[in-house]
């Protein structure tokens, strides 16, 4: 375990250092407190606004986040980094592990950072913060991980520009589950259904959910994530490098 | 003595579009020993497949055919792993870490304790020259530098198999030198070295035993005095025995000038030198054996002629 933390505290290590994320952070804040000044043209309705904003931003950093890694695997591997790191008593399994596990790391702390960003701007404009907004958030931050291993998934077997189109044209896909459901082998199945993870609705309009919900949508998200970092695995051990 | 390195029936065919097998392999049924302690250097043109072997060897590649076994143990495992240090070829290390940075993710990953770390980063890095920036962003480095890094990281564990692909690469006079020096520390400590370079001097002058490649085929592998050993005479005739020089240069395979006014004839092919062997020549021209280079014997087995040569 020693080692696919290492190789995860060198991905979230690098990329948490970086000042241009807090920045960018600081922009999403910045639009949800604007989107709360919208007073005339959303009819008084600008809490609901803010509230979408804050759910949208959240869900694009951690797309962004994902990202991150289709381009980082490839890079190292291009650049000699992943075989210098894998000539050492890693295995390759241990080492794509390491990856999916960094990059999660990223993508949670930067929704936990958006989402604090909103709950304390709601809380500051309003007096209050409902608890379906946290839980829709938190939501939204369980989806890290099977997006990530998406990412992971094409970033073992693809180029990083291809990685890169097949990880967002999926999580697009997954997201529109009206659109594919009909396909009921694709729907949930290969493709997860990333629709799960999206109660913006519910959250804006004030519908309630229950925790086991959440807790169901995590154990599932946990076994998706395990079963493609496992198929990426067979995958990554079959491929030649370098 | 255990062998450092087995390597028997190594063939490798890479894929080429669809998937298909390429018609002439980068390795040909490779079988190589290399024993503890030994200092083996890998040569062959480019293309010869040196780097697919290396690669094999640290199960970068997977062989279509053959097995690799280090120590005795598969090359796959974390226990070989803990035993080389490996350097790639033209490595490029992640541009916005510094030498700190990613020498510390290597030592986690080779097992070494926080406490040691520092230190033994610290070693390495003044070992190649580097620990004054050690805490530069490594986008900013050349060629040399990088390659620099990459020997510390791969001289991190201690390691008892140290392969080098093509480690004089991009090197500066003073860095050859450093990494010569290196290479003949890491020998006296009793590490077996295998190394892959263009540079016959180097290889001649540090390595005990030699792998010529081509075209996937080892040509030759064995000590490098059994290669370059006797295989003819140099017959040194004085300047006032040229007439009798001239009378031979026929014969001769090569010949070339000497420092006092006098002329070197090279008799290797057999027949040539026995007929030196039967003229009676004046007793101050000097008949001594032949060595060949490296180079002359490398060009010799891949078919090619040694450049200058006449």
């Amino acid at each position: 375990m020693d080692e696919v933390n290492a190789i995860a505290e060198g991905v979230w290590g690098r990329i948490l250092r970086m000042k241009i994320l807090y920045f960018l952070i600081g922009c999403a804040w910045l639009h949800i407190i604007l989107s709360s000044q919208y007073e005339a043209l959303m009819l008084k309705e600008q809490k609901m606004l803010m509230a979408d904003m804050s759910f949208f931003l959240a869900g694009l950093g951690a797309v962004l986040s994902v990202l991150t890694l289709t381009f980082d695997l490839s890079k190292d591997l291009r650049q000699g980094t992943a075989i210098a790191y894998l000539s050492k008593s890693v295995s390759r399994t241990q080492y794509i592990f390491g990856k999916f596990l960094g990059t999660v790391w990223v993508g949670v702390v930067v929704t936990v950072l958006i989402a604090i960003g909103f709950f304390m701007i709601h809380n500051a404009t309003y007096g209050s913060l409902p608890v379906v907004m946290v839980k829709a958030h938190l939501l939204i931050i369980i989806s890290v991980l099977p997006m990530a291993a998406i990412a992971l998934f094409f970033s073992t077997i693809l180029s990083e520009a291809a990685a890169a189109v097949l990880t967002v044209a999926t999580i697009w896909m997954a997201y529109s589950a009206n659109a594919i459901s009909s396909v009921s082998m694709l729907y949930g199945g290969i493709v997860p259904d990333l629709s799960l993870f999206n109660m913006r609705m519910e959250a804006v309009h004030g519908t309630q959910f229950g925790w086991s919900y959440i807790g169901l949508a995590f154990i599932w998200s946990v076994v998706y994530s395990v079963g493609l970092v496992s198929l990426s695995g067979i995958f990554f051990n079959k491929r030649d490098l370098g | 003595m255990q062998n450092a390195i087995e390597i028997k029936g190594l063939t490798k065919f890479y894929r080429g579009k669809f998937f298909r097998l390429s018609v002439n392999p980068s390795l040909d049924n490779l079988n190589l020993n290399i024993p503890q302690g030994c200092v083996f250097g890998f040569l062959g043109h480019n293309g010869a497949g040196k780097t697919t072997a290396i690669k094999c060897l640290m199960d970068l590649i997977k062989p279509t055919k053959g097995s690799v076994t280090i120590f005795d143990l598969p090359v796959d495992s974390k226990e070989a792993r803990k035993k080389i240090g490996y350097l790639p070829d033209a490595p490029s290390f992640s541009s916005h870490l510094s030498p700190n940075q990613f020498l510390k993710t290597c030592a986690k990953l080779v097992g070494l304790d926080w406490q040691l770390r520092k230190q033994r980063i610290e070693e390495v890095l003044t070992d190649v020259g580097m620990l004054e920036y050690a805490s530069n962003n490594m986008g900013s480095f050349s060629r040399g530098m990088m390659q620099r890094i990459g020997i510390a990281q791969a001289l991190l564990n201690k390691p008892e198999l140290l392969i080098l692909d093509e480690p004089l690469v991009g090197l500066d006079p003073q860095g050859r030198r450093d990494l010569l020096t290196i290479v003949q520390k890491q020998k006296e400590l009793g590490t077996t070295v295998f190394f892959c370079s263009h540079i016959l001097s180097d290889v001649e002058k540090l390595c005990d035993s030699v792998g010529i490649l081509s075209k996937g085929k080892l040509l030759f592998a064995g000590a490098l005095n059994q290669l370059t050993s006797s295989d003819g005479i140099v017959v040194k005739f004085p300047a006032e025995h040229l007439a009798i020089a001239q009378s031979f240069m026929m014969q001769a395979d090569s010949s070339k000038k000497i420092d006092d006014g006098g002329v070197a004839l090279e008799f290797i092919t057999n027949n040539n030198w026995q007929l030196i062997k039967r003229a009676s020549l004046p007793s101050n021209v000097i008949i001594e054996a032949h060595h060949g280079t490296l180079e002359e014997e490398f060009f010799k087995l891949t078919g090619e002629d040694t450049p200058g040569n006449t």
